[in-house]
């Protein structure tokens, strides 16, 4: 399991939501899950997505985080999120 | 917090699931969970500019022996301190000699020199005169 220490935020974190058509995750929101209680999960391919994290915004929103590895060991990309679905947590 | 379980991506955009891949690559039933660590007073984000921006930011970080982030952070912390405006206010300082000299800032008015009196720049404007609107 590799080290979560900081999260940096893709310029098109907003944007890839919301060309998707979803309702947006804000920066901010992803950022307070971050420092929440949050969950990994492993991509086990060798996909720039390495891992999804789970979490949930003062709000109660439950979301998913999608994460891409950088060359800097602990520090993530913030790529695009999503509400998740009732049931999935 | 509960076990994850499987998702669907049937939402995300074509792009996205280049990046993303499709839910069984996921190890659903290996998810960990943690808390996270104490929020730090600071959050990371990068902005897309343009080169024309980047080399001006970069003049001007140069000039003033800072870092670019340096003049980023600092110009975006005007923008807000301005509630979201995206220049410095525009400023006309113009003479009347009815009312004294005025500084105008975009959305307000700061009247200096009310009356003849006490407005020195009055002095040099004979009356009847033309008032230049703006210095």
């Amino acid at each position: 399991m590799p080290s979560f220490d900081d999260l940096v935020f893709h310029p098109e974190f907003e944007a890839h939501q919301s060309t998707a058509g979803r309702r947006v995750v804000a920066v901010g929101e992803a950022d307070d899950a971050w420092h929440g209680q949050r969950t990994f999960v492993r991509n086990r391919r060798r996909r720039a997505a390495q891992y999804l994290m789970l979490g949930r915004t003062p709000g109660g929103r439950a979301i998913t985080v999608v994460l891409l590895g950088t060359s800097i060991p602990g520090t993530w990309v913030a790529y695009t999120a999503w509400e998740t679905k009732t049931g999935d947590l | 917090m509960p076990e994850a379980r499987e998702q669907t991506f049937d939402h995300l955009s074509p792009e996205e699931r280049a990046v993303v891949g499709a839910p069984s690559d996921y190890d659903w039933a290996g998810a960990t969970s943690a808390a996270g660590s104490a929020r730090p007073n600071v959050t990371q984000f990068s902005i897309r500019v343009d080169r024309a921006l980047l080399g001006q930011l970069q003049a001007i970080a140069r000039a003033r022996g800072v870092t670019v982030s340096d003049v980023a952070r600092e110009s975006l912390e005007r923008y807000v301190q301005a509630g979201g405006r995206p220049a410095v206010a525009h400023i006309l300082v113009s003479f009347k000699p009815d009312a004294g000299l005025l500084v105008q800032v975009e959305g307000g008015r700061a009247e200096l020199a009310a009356n003849r009196r006490t407005a020195s720049v009055d002095e040099r404007v004979p009356a009847g005169a033309p008032a230049p609107s703006t210095y």
